[in-house]
């Protein structure tokens, strides 16, 4: 096991516990939540293929779910992230493409690039995972405004994140 | 055949993202499922005693507001006891009083800001706890158990929008309905209640007995806005809850002894 495999697992445990002890906790006006794993899956290196990356997305969801008892939500969602990541990377790759075994991280690409990538693939994720909790589209508005006010929660907390600590972790 | 295993081979990354899909969503409808029980959830020991930890912490920190609530319903009851005390010297039922008996515990996890909120207790099977016991706590009632482990159990939240309690209004409404909306954590609405009654903003709503889970006369909260319109056949009401779910932390599980009896009576009912 290299050093990479051993830093995202260890991140892993990291990211989840912090979800479940103490963003879970933390709610905005009863509408704003901050899903920070979701970081987690935005930061795999670019070459990762789909498969392995949905079951990432998969186990990392369902063990959100499990603590919050929401068992399936969090998977649904992150697994939908984890696929459309790729069309998402195609559709923003910078002039030349990008460097091999590059992470998508604001030190690497920029903050602008990265702030466009994240809020996308964010809004999808809370998207999906209040829809699925709600179990339909009645209560629409009040589901959209948590979907919006949780997006910017996330992608705030995710960018700080990156800033205090990924940076020193690995700058690739 | 070739060309299927090619097919499949081209389009492996959506048929497995389908795959995990429907396994993710078949969780997510059995879940919602009163009756199903599934191993992985806060029930279970390993993730109920991580959450236990995170639970003390929390709890040290909210002593003195606990303090408080407890004392606060310390006097209520004791000011009930005094009533109670009075009503025993009159010949009247005293089964009802033995029909429930109480199991303590302590709330471990708790949320409030979902659809289907659930809460966690460190009182399981080692304790007496079964599924579709009635849990109340801070003077008002908190849900219905839905999980029981070894140690820890699940609680389904009075905040949940699939749950309707049956209710009364004391002193004026025999019967009606109250339901959380999803809303506020503070507040439900209060159903079916017809237009000829005389509500008033600040009547008691309590759990009406027509059931097996909840005892009668628990206290749901008070009534804070009445609206009527002019064709409408129902009041459309909001109660104020009186428990502050955010700050819950010890709740009593209600053992109904009856139950048993009760159930093989409605089974029976059903049949014919």
């Amino acid at each position: 096991m290299n050093r990479d495999t051993l830093i995202k697992i260890i991140t892993f445990f990291s990211y989840v516990l912090f979800q479940v002890l103490l963003f879970n906790k933390m709610v905005l006006w009863g509408k704003g939540f901050a899903f920070i794993y979701v970081g987690y899956l935005l930061t795999f290196p670019i070459e990762l293929g789909v498969i392995p990356a949905m079951l990432i997305g998969f186990a990392t969801g369902i063990s959100v779910d499990i603590f919050s008892n929401t068992l399936g939500v969090h998977a649904s969602a992150s697994v939908l992230l984890m696929y459309v990541r790729p069309y998402l990377l195609n559709l923003l790759t910078p002039h030349g493409g990008y460097p091999l075994g590059l992470s998508p991280r604001p030190s690497t690409l920029g903050f602008s690039w990265f702030s466009t990538y994240a809020i996308i693939l964010i809004f999808i994720h809370h998207f999906v995972l209040f829809f699925v909790e709600a179990g339909g589209f009645h209560l629409f508005f009040f589901t959209i405004q948590k979907v919006v006010l949780s997006t910017l929660f996330t992608f705030s907390v995710v960018i700080l994140i990156q800033y205090l600590f990924a940076r020193k972790i690995d700058t690739r | 055949m070739r060309s299927f295993f090619l097919f499949l081979y081209k389009y492996r990354a959506f048929l497995v993202f389908i795959l995990l899909e429907f396994f993710a969503l078949f969780l997510v409808v059995q879940n919602s499922n009163y009756n199903r029980a599934t191993f992985f959830n806060s029930s279970n020991t390993v993730v109920g005693s991580i959450l236990e930890v995170s639970s003390n912490v929390r709890d040290f920190i909210n002593l003195a507001s606990t303090n408080k609530q407890l004392s606060e319903e310390n006097a209520r009851l004791r000011e009930k006891l005094n009533v109670l005390n009075d009503e025993l010297k009159k010949p009247g039922d005293v089964d009802t009083l033995s029909r429930f008996s109480f199991i303590n515990a302590h709330i471990v996890n708790n949320s409030i800001f979902l659809l289907n909120n659930a809460i966690t207790i460190n009182a399981g099977k080692e304790n007496g706890v079964m599924p579709e016991m009635g849990v109340i706590g801070g003077g008002g009632i908190v849900g219905k158990v839905k999980r029981v482990g070894k140690k820890y159990s699940t609680v389904v939240s009075f905040l949940d929008v699939d749950v309707k309690v049956s209710a009364q209004v004391r002193g004026k409404i025999n019967l009606c309905t109250v339901q959380w909306d999803g809303k506020s954590h503070q507040f439900a609405k209060v159903l079916y209640v017809p237009r000829h009654y005389n509500l008033a903003i600040g009547d008691t709503v309590v759990t009406s007995g027509y059931n097996a889970i909840y005892p009668e006369g628990i206290t749901i909260g008070t009534i804070s806005k009445i609206n009527l319109p002019q064709d409408a056949t129902f009041y459309d009401a909001e109660v104020k809850l009186i428990n502050d779910f955010t700050s819950l932390s010890e709740v009593e599980v209600i053992v109904n002894k009856d139950l048993p009896q009760l159930d093989s009576l409605t089974l029976t009912e059903k049949n014919e």
